[in-house]
């Protein structure tokens, strides 16, 4: 260790490597409990919504492995600040900006019983994508999203969702999509989320071996008031209203999130 | 008798303006709803009211099953307004 503080060459290095085998792991690791532990914890009694459980906590504490071997590694330090505890966020709407990769693995890592809204892509990825079904995450892109993201909520389930749609540009201002407008207005209670992480680790445009040699600070922070104005959609019209609370929520977070301008262009 | 499709597309621009907060410019017939105009399934519903409050009928959703252009909705308008 002493070897790798002197070394900032040798350091590098060993991040670099350290990323390639988590990488892999996650990879490897997904497939192997897809294939081989979900289908026992289908088995067990409960159903479908005890398999989601028991799914989400498995996630929860791979996640938590990973994490600590991130932090032990030096490839990044998580910082959480005003988190309410699990049942204050029963039945919550979890909006989070999203400048990193590594952002899902952080917060499910913080909360273990959480749903999270994913893209096709993950949904149907061969690597882990039957652990995500098994947990009964939501995917973007089916018709009924709305609908089944509201009953989640109802049923108290904490549900995170990431309004952008996708990793953030590095320098380039937030844009949202409107699913978390349309969940607000359809009464879900909301609580914005802030993830900052600098310097920028995994962003959008990296690669697994663009880890900077600095300790990356991964904070995530409960922002305090509501980013939705009331006023903004009084006596307007649904899609006039999702697209002026979209617009609020997009102000919110050029506001409060660290735009990162410290992309690196795609390898 | 019933609008041509200039006037059809004029009659649509407005409510696409009105509704969305579209430029006029980005209505042309190529526009792609659910893509260059972003337009989702919850703007569906809305235009949906909307043109039924134009042309006067119930809107079918079998008549707006295949829509995906601008072009597709003032053919599915004229349609309709031809078979009433």
């Amino acid at each position: 260790m002493l070897l790798h503080r002197h070394c900032p060459r040798l350091r590098q290095a060993g991040k670099v490597l350290l990323s390639g085998v988590l990488f892999t792991l996650l990879g490897l690791g997904g497939l192997g409990l897809s294939l081989l532990v979900v289908p026992v914890l289908g088995l067990l009694p409960g159903g479908r919504a005890g398999l989601g459980r028991r799914a989400r906590w498995l996630i929860h504490h791979c996640f938590r492995l990973f994490l600590w071997a991130l932090e032990a590694g030096g490839i990044l330090r998580v910082e959480a600040r005003g988190m309410p505890g699990p049942e204050a966020l029963r039945g919550t709407l979890l909006l989070c900006n999203h400048p990193s990769y590594l952002d899902v693995v952080v917060l499910v890592g913080l909360m273990p019983t959480a749903l999270c809204v994913v893209k096709q892509a993950v949904y149907r990825s061969f690597w882990f994508g039957g652990l995500v079904r098994a947990a009964g995450y939501l995917p973007i892109g089916s018709a009924p999203l709305l609908q089944a993201g509201l009953d989640a909520l109802h049923g108290g389930q904490t549900l995170i969702l990431f309004p952008e749609g996708t990793r953030s540009t590095p320098g380039r201002p937030i844009r949202c999509l409107r699913g978390a407008a349309h969940l607000a207005l359809a009464g879900a209670r909301v609580l914005p989320l802030v993830l900052d992480c600098s310097p920028a680790l995994l962003a959008k445009g990296h690669r697994w071996y663009h880890v900077p040699i600095e300790t990356c600070r991964f904070q995530v922070r409960a922002g305090g008031a509501t980013p939705f104005d009331p006023l903004a959609v009084a006596g307007t019209t649904p899609p006039l209203a999702a697209r002026r609370l979209t617009e609020a929520l997009e102000s919110y977070y050029n506001k409060e999130a660290y735009v990162t301008d410290q992309g690196r262009d795609p390898a | 008798m019933s609008p041509t499709k200039e006037e059809i597309l004029l009659k649509l621009r407005e409510i696409l303006v009105e509704s969305f907060q579209l430029a006029p410019e980005q209505i042309t017939l190529e526009a792609q709803l659910f893509t260059d105009l972003d337009l989702d399934s919850i703007d569906a519903v809305e235009l949906a009211i909307q043109l039924q409050g134009y042309t006067g009928h119930r809107v079918k959703a079998e008549a707006f099953k295949h829509v995906r252009t601008v072009d597709d909705v003032v053919e599915a308008v004229r349609a309709m307004l031809q078979s009433a």
